[in-house]
């Protein structure tokens, strides 16, 4: 079973909330927006590769635009092996946080 | 200000190079979209911070991604791998041949912090000064208007009312147009009286500048109505000093010449007026007065021009109407036209051309500096022939030898470099601390990222420059030979040593060629500072007391005044004398007056008279140290109801009195209607507005006969001036404790204030000059000491031989004067050509001053004897046998 880091995991989760309007532009808005971090371009095409290279996520590109210059856009969607790794992931998650008291201060 | 619909250029191909290929499409158009909606967001730019991080970004994707990629997708980068191995492991290379000789190090990178600190600091300020735009929204369409006055020689000169509001009505080219003029008001309620500087504008005037208030609001037109209440806008700093930044202030009062003012709104943060380098200001609106009219001349207009509309052609349109206004009021604008220049020229003048002469001065200077070090590497690459024989030897292709060696000379540039930045904060914070009224826009000097990038293709490429021409040089030298004589060659080898004499001659000629720059301004600084002013400026205190006109209505408390100020004045121990005056030489200030000579009728506005007007007190011209030519000065019975007397200068003599005796004669001021003066005396030129510049005649009044509110005072001293400004100031405000003193200074201070822009010039351009020389006599050193060592067995063997200790001499002079001589005259002939550029900076000396073109040479020849001399009496002390012996 395979295993996705922490920012690796937000790529994805953002991915699947966009469904077929996932690419490079979207996914760093989605994630700005929802972890409120400044994230450049090269780090989010570098984990989409990376990602890409696991099996986790396919890509196909997409007709050219005006807005972006008459350049083609690459889209992204979720493989089955990385919704897997996802939930995988989540579960682990989960099972350790189970029990503690996360909400108020830290003793 | 610039909104960039796309990246800028260079970032968008320096990012494409980053890209891999294959994601290049995908990247760029990503980039371009989300710069694209970002601006639609926010309005705004991205701003070059976010270039900067999307690059760092890019870099990461090319070179950081590599470990985390499956091992498939890494073969095909196999090649770019080795490359960057090779290029790390010549750079550590590099790192330990720096460390290994220490003395070439450490000479090489401070010749490098010095080259590279002193263009960087002199592109930060031609960067901060003339490359970036001006703070206004679309500044390059703002225009500054003047009126003049051709036929009298008034250009510029300030606008009329009457006039202005006719090109308001009757321009076409012009979108917004606003008025406006200065003032100083009094400002209490505080702690103390305190002046301010005021703007009087009209109500277009912030929208043409683009000050939009944080807090409150601009004027309208009923601000500029004369019967309502007073309204003031007030800049940030001076609301954040007085009121702590209190959010509440709109609506409370401000006294300003003892007239209540309510706060409508406050300016943005670091916004100024275009002229103002003091900061703190204050704007009012610009209300009507009763004494306004078509002659009176006192605005200035700013405006900001149709969009396609160039200044050429917003200057005939402007000139077009003054010429319908002309035939319509011949009496009072007959030779009267328009001017409009654009506001960048306006603002930085003269600066432009000083600029970039200093940046290309000290280009030359780092020109001297790589060929310096170049010179040094290839000293030091023919000593390590041997290592790159055995290197080749054992390998090595000459491709690689050269790498390595660039490598090296890179490394001492980029490090070189990034002293020269340390050195330039230096620099630039002395600037900012001792210049700061010389240039204009000075605040705006920072090192910032376009700097930065400047100075790091600077260095780079300075580091080929001074690393090629060695390192092909060694590369390509017989190898298999140095590696079997081990160095035992007479002179080494003859093209070489041609190369470098001919860096020596270029380094030589391009120090004449600074030198000769910097010693024409030393003389005509030397000339400026000689010129007599026309006062004497030793032991004199000037200062200046501007009454509030509130309090001071009249004439009578005017005068009052100004006896009470001096009687005690006068009094205070160390004061020989003093004198009230409404004008201080070379301080910038100015009133003129038109007038008429009796029994001289005019036939027409060209005969008009003008004059510098000058209301001064008794013992006014012993206090200044004005000589007196002819007549009398004012005593204490000339005042208020006697006969009204005047001085006038000889200028004002030779002008309009050129063989007759002015004593006696009688004038009448144009816009006065009382009895007519009677000139009884004449006194000495004083030069008004700056040294070495003619001024206006002078014509001095009697202060009682004349008061006004703009009381300046000087004191003729005994002991130091500046010792007496607390005993004047405590007798200034016994008469009156609520009166402002301001503008204290020495005379000779105000002088040095006018000579400071020539002055900062020609240190700097001497600063220049002498790095220059060092460098280029460090060069010769090098070079004769190298030559010298190569010949140490020859010259060890003809003092075996019996050769006296000055033929050996003789013979290191003859090697060295050529190059000195071909030096000097290839500098001279540049500088003869080169000179031209500091014709209009120079003052008492021509272009082609024989005095400084002689003296350079002379100079440049006594050191490099020096220079040559020292490496050859070093050798003649050695001992022959020494040198002789077999290794």
């Amino acid at each position: 079973m395979g295993h996705a880091g922490e920012f690796e995991m937000l790529v994805m989760l953002a991915v699947l909330r966009l469904g077929s309007e996932a690419y490079g532009v979207t996914v760093r808005e989605e994630l700005e927006q929802e972890t409120s971090r400044t994230l450049t371009l090269g780090t989010i095409y570098k984990t989409l590769g990376r990602l890409e290279a696991k099996g986790y996520l396919s890509s196909y590109t997409s007709e050219p635009t005006a807005e972006r210059g008459g350049r083609r856009k690459k889209l992204y969607e979720v493989m089955p092996a990385g919704l897997a790794a996802v939930r995988h992931s989540l579960t682990d998650l989960r099972r350790l946080a189970r029990g503690l008291d996360l909400e108020t201060e830290a003793p | 200000m610039s909104c960039n619909r796309r990246p800028p250029r260079l970032v968008h191909f320096i990012l494409s190079v980053l890209v891999p290929r294959k994601e290049r499409e995908y990247f760029l158009g990503d980039l371009e979209e989300s710069h694209a909606r970002r601006r639609g967001e926010r309005d705004g730019r991205p701003g070059s911070r976010s270039w900067v991080r999307e690059f760092t970004g890019a870099l990461e994707l090319r070179f950081l991604a590599r470990g985390t990629l499956p091992r498939a997708r890494r073969d095909g980068r196999r090649k770019g791998d080795n490359m960057l191995r090779e290029l790390t492991r010549d750079l550590r290379f590099g790192l330990r041949m720096m460390a290994r000789s220490p003395g070439f190090t450490t000479v090489a990178l401070v010749t490098m912090a010095l080259g590279v600190g002193a263009n960087t600091a002199m592109f930060s300020v031609v960067n901060g000064v003339l490359l970036k735009p001006l703070p206004y929204p679309e500044a390059g369409s703002i225009v500054f208007l003047m009126e003049n006055n051709l036929s009298r020689g008034w250009d510029p000169f300030t606008i009329s009312p009457f006039n202005f509001w006719d090109w308001r009505e009757q321009n076409r080219s012009l979108e917004l147009v606003a008025a406006y003029r200065t003032r100083t008001v009094t400002y209490t309620g505080g702690d103390r009286p305190l002046r301010l500087s005021a703007y009087l504008v009209s109500e277009e005037y912030l929208a043409i500048l683009g000050g939009e208030p944080v807090l409150g609001r601009g004027f309208n037109v009923e601000d500029m109505d004369p019967h309502r209440e007073g309204v003031v806008l007030l800049d940030h700093g001076l609301w954040q000093q007085f009121f702590g930044g209190d959010p509440e202030i709109l609506g409370r009062s401000m006294v300003l010449d003892g007239e209540p003012h309510t706060v409508i709104g406050i300016l943005p943060v670091g916004w100024r007026h275009p002229f103002n380098r003091s900061g703190m200001e204050l704007l009012l609106p610009l209300r009507r007065e009763a004494w306004w009219g078509r002659s009176t001349h006192f605005l200035w207009g700013l405006a900001r021009m149709k969009p396609g509309v160039t200044v050429e052609q917003a200057q005939a349109d402007l000139s077009s109407v003054a010429s319908v206004l002309e035939g319509e009021y011949p009496e009072t604008n007959s030779g009267w036209g328009a001017s409009v220049r654009s506001l960048d020229g306006i603002m930085l003048g003269q600066s432009r051309p000083q600029l970039l002469i200093l940046l290309a001065s000290v280009g030359l200077v780092l020109l001297i500096a790589c060929v310096n070090v170049a010179q040094m590497s290839l000293a030091r690459g023919s000593g390590r022939r041997h290592e790159m024989a055995i290197r080749t030897a054992l390998g090595a292709g000459r491709a690689r030898i050269v790498r390595l060696l660039l490598a090296e000379s890179i490394l001492l540039s980029v490090v070189g470099g990034a002293l020269g930045v340390l050195l330039a904060l230096a620099c630039l914070k002395a600037f900012q601390v001792g210049w700061s009224q010389i240039l204009p826009r000075m605040e705006e000097i920072s090192v910032n990222h376009t700097v930065l990038l400047f100075t790091a293709g600077l260095s780079l490429t300075s580091g080929l420059l001074f690393g090629l021409l060695p390192a092909l040089s060694v590369a390509a030298s017989n190898l298999g030979e140095a590696l079997r004589t081990g160095g035992w060659s007479i002179t080494g080898d003859a093209s070489r040593s041609r190369l470098r004499a001919g860096m020596v001659v270029v380094e030589m000629s391009l120090a004449v060629v600074l030198l000769v720059g910097s010693g024409l301004l030393i003389r005509s600084l030397v000339a400026l500072r000689g010129e007599d002013p026309g006062f004497e400026a030793e032991g004199r205190l000037a200062l200046s007391t501007p009454l509030p006109r509130s309090e001071y209505p009249t004439n009578e408390e005017r005068r009052a005044y100004g006896e009470a100020v001096l009687e005690r004045v006068a009094a205070v121990p160390g004061v020989e004398s003093a004198a009230i005056t409404t004008l201080i030489p070379v301080s910038g200030q100015d009133e003129i007056w038109g007038l008429e000579i009796e029994g001289r009728p005019q036939s027409g506005p060209e005969d008009d008279i003008a004059a510098l007007f000058y209301r001064v007190s008794p013992g006014y011209f012993e206090t200044m140290g004005i000589p007196l030519r002819l007549g009398r000065e004012f005593t204490p019975d000339d005042g208020e109801g006697k006969v009204r007397v005047a001085v006038v200068s000889e200028s004002f003599v030779q002008a309009h009195f050129p063989r007759e005796d002015p004593v006696g004669k009688r004038i009448r001021l144009t816009a006065d209607d009382g009895p007519p003066i009677e000139i009884v005396g004449v006194a000495g030129d004083v030069q008004h507005y700056r040294l070495g510049q003619t001024s206006m005649p002078q014509l001095y009044i009697p202060f009682a006969q004349r008061p006004d509110a703009d009381v300046g005072l000087v004191v003729k001293a005994s002991v130091p001036p500046l010792t007496l400004v607390g005993a004047v100031r405590n007798e200034i405000q016994t008469v009156d404790p609520d009166m402002p003193v301001q503008g204290v200074r020495t005379l000779e201070q105000i002088i040095a204030a006018d000579v400071s822009t020539p002055r900062f010039r020609t240190m700097l351009l001497t600063a220049f000059g002498l790095t220059a020389l060092l460098l280029a006599l460090v060069g010769l050193y090098g070079v004769m000491s190298y030559t010298v060592a190569q010949r140490s067995r020859e010259i060890g063997m003809r003092m075996a031989l019996g050769a006296p200790q000055s033929s050996i001499l003789r013979l290191v002079l003859r090697d060295g004067v050529p190059m000195v001589a071909a030096g000097t005259v290839v500098g001279l002939g540049g500088a003869l050509a080169l000179t031209r550029v500091l014709e209009s900076m120079l003052f008492g000396v021509g272009v082609r001053d024989p005095a400084v073109f002689a003296a350079v040479p002379l100079l440049l020849s006594v050191v490099a004897v020096v220079a040559i001399l020292i490496p050859a009496v070093r050798a003649t002390r050695v001992d022959p046998v020494k040198t002789l012996a077999p290794e």
